[in-house]
């Protein structure tokens, strides 16, 4: 258990302090996540996916029903702070980051920079999609489309890749 | 008794991905969770696995854990792995996680028996199965809670009265029962079997395995459910009386009591 702190507690704790605007509703959902991951290990399947992205998928899961269920969503809007300290583009060099991350790194540099970003602030900063549409000024409907059309893609390519036999 | 929602699922197939998605990073209206809530825990979960693999292919770097967030999870570790084996436990028998494929803590955490017991911060105590049952039903939108029945021609277990409560989205679900005998688990253990139709026609595929569990005193006891595999579309839950420790197929020879979840 300790281990699993170890190896993914930070991960866990910037997912939570992106989506979370109070450092102690983060601490709190961290907390919870970790409960959720040690309750949920049985599930694990690692054919369906890597370790990693088990770990994010729990802890992002989450933070959404948090939000959903009243935690103030963080949501610092100003560009230049979200924008700051994110790569441009995607990046999957890291062994440790488990396939799926590279699969998806492969079909966000397919989208344009504007898909990109909106992607970006969705995913990685926890913003709704109002939000998105506020940040970036484009139409709510374009910036729902984008997300999805993002997601269902990578979605596409890691089916691809399992039904061809590709374990993550 | 909770009627169970019939949501109309999404007929056009590329609305329900966009629906999924817009789940994977945004919550969804009270309408739209309605509509689907038809979605397989495979559908719902590979698209959440997307949105994790693009938040790890955009992120560098994480920010460390604060010390005292350390300090504090290290205790919970500690707890969780020391829980003893509460009155009812629930570990799939003789199916082990293939342990030399997991890495790291996983392959640890699937080998311990899970407890029954969580943590909740909001009560800054241990919660019960019975406190985790209500926060399922509190906060999920398509829980069904479906009474036990005498199982088909056997004879009915006396008295045996509760209800399965079930989540479809979450995969997530508790058994509750009163006046179910006590057993002796060197000598027997229940065991719960889940019938998921997307496996095939219910009566000629396997059900799922839901673990073997015991009774240790009479009154309610409310049992966590914890599938080893993923349900697609539970249809059914069932239990039956097995050697310790279960079996993989039930001979079906001493029937407890099922649950018929309402189409």
């Amino acid at each position: 258990m300790r281990a699993c702190i170890d190896q993914y507690g930070a991960l866990v704790w910037s997912l939570a302090r992106r989506f979370l605007r109070s450092g102690a509703d983060a601490e709190d959902a961290v907390q919870e996540i970790f409960i959720d991951l040690w309750r949920s290990a049985g599930r694990f399947d690692p054919a369906v996916s890597s370790e990693v992205t088990f770990v994010a998928m729990i802890a992002r899961r989450r933070l959404i029903d948090r939000v959903r269920a009243g935690a103030n969503r963080a949501g610092d809007l100003d560009p230049s702070v979200l924008e700051s300290n994110t790569p441009a583009a995607p990046t999957a060099d890291r062994l440790d980051l488990g396939d799926e991350a590279s699969v998806a790194a492969a079909a966000l540099e397919r989208l344009d920079p504007q898909q990109q970003r909106t992607m970006r602030l969705a995913i990685v900063h926890g913003l709704s999609h109002e939000q998105v549409a506020k940040v970036t000024g484009l139409p709510l409907g374009t910036v729902k489309t984008n997300i999805r059309r993002g997601l269902i893609r990578i979605r596409e390519m890691l089916s691809a890749r399992t039904q061809a036999g590709v374990s993550p | 008794m909770t009627t169970p929602r019939n949501p109309t699922p999404p007929h056009d197939p590329q609305r329900l991905r966009e629906l999924l998605a817009d789940q994977a990073t945004n919550p969804l209206s009270a309408a739209d969770r309605a509509e689907i809530a038809s979605a397989s825990q495979a559908e719902t979960e590979s698209m959440e696995l997307a949105a994790a693999g693009a938040h790890l292919a955009l992120v560098q770097n994480n920010d460390p854990l604060p010390d005292a967030l350390l300090v504090k999870l290290q205790k919970r570790a500690d707890e969780f792995a020391a829980a003893p084996a509460a009155p009812t436990v629930l570990r799939s028998p003789a199916r082990r996680p293939n342990l030399a494929a997991m890495t790291g803590w996983l392959a640890a955490a699937a080998a311990i028996a899970l407890a029954v017991y969580a943590w909740s911060p909001k009560l800054g105590r241990v919660s019960t199965p019975e406190e985790q049952r209500q926060a399922l039903i509190d906060r999920a939108t398509d829980v069904s809670v479906i009474p036990w029945s005498a199982w088909g021609d056997a004879p009915a277990v006396t008295g045996v009265l509760g209800d399965v409560a079930w989540s479809p989205s979450r995969g997530e679900g508790y058994l509750r029962f009163r006046n179910l005998s006590p057993n002796d688990p060197a000598k027997q253990q229940y065991q719960l079997w889940i019938v998921d139709s997307t496996r095939g026609e219910p009566l000629k595929v396997p059900p799922v395995d839901g673990g073997v569990f015991n009774i240790a005193a009479s009154g309610v006891v409310t049992v966590p459910i914890s599938a080893k595999l993923p349900v697609g579309k539970a249809v059914a839950f069932a239990v039956t009386v097995e050697p310790p420790g279960g079996v993989v197929v039930s001979d079906q020879s001493r029937k407890v009591v099922v649950a018929m979840v309402p189409n």
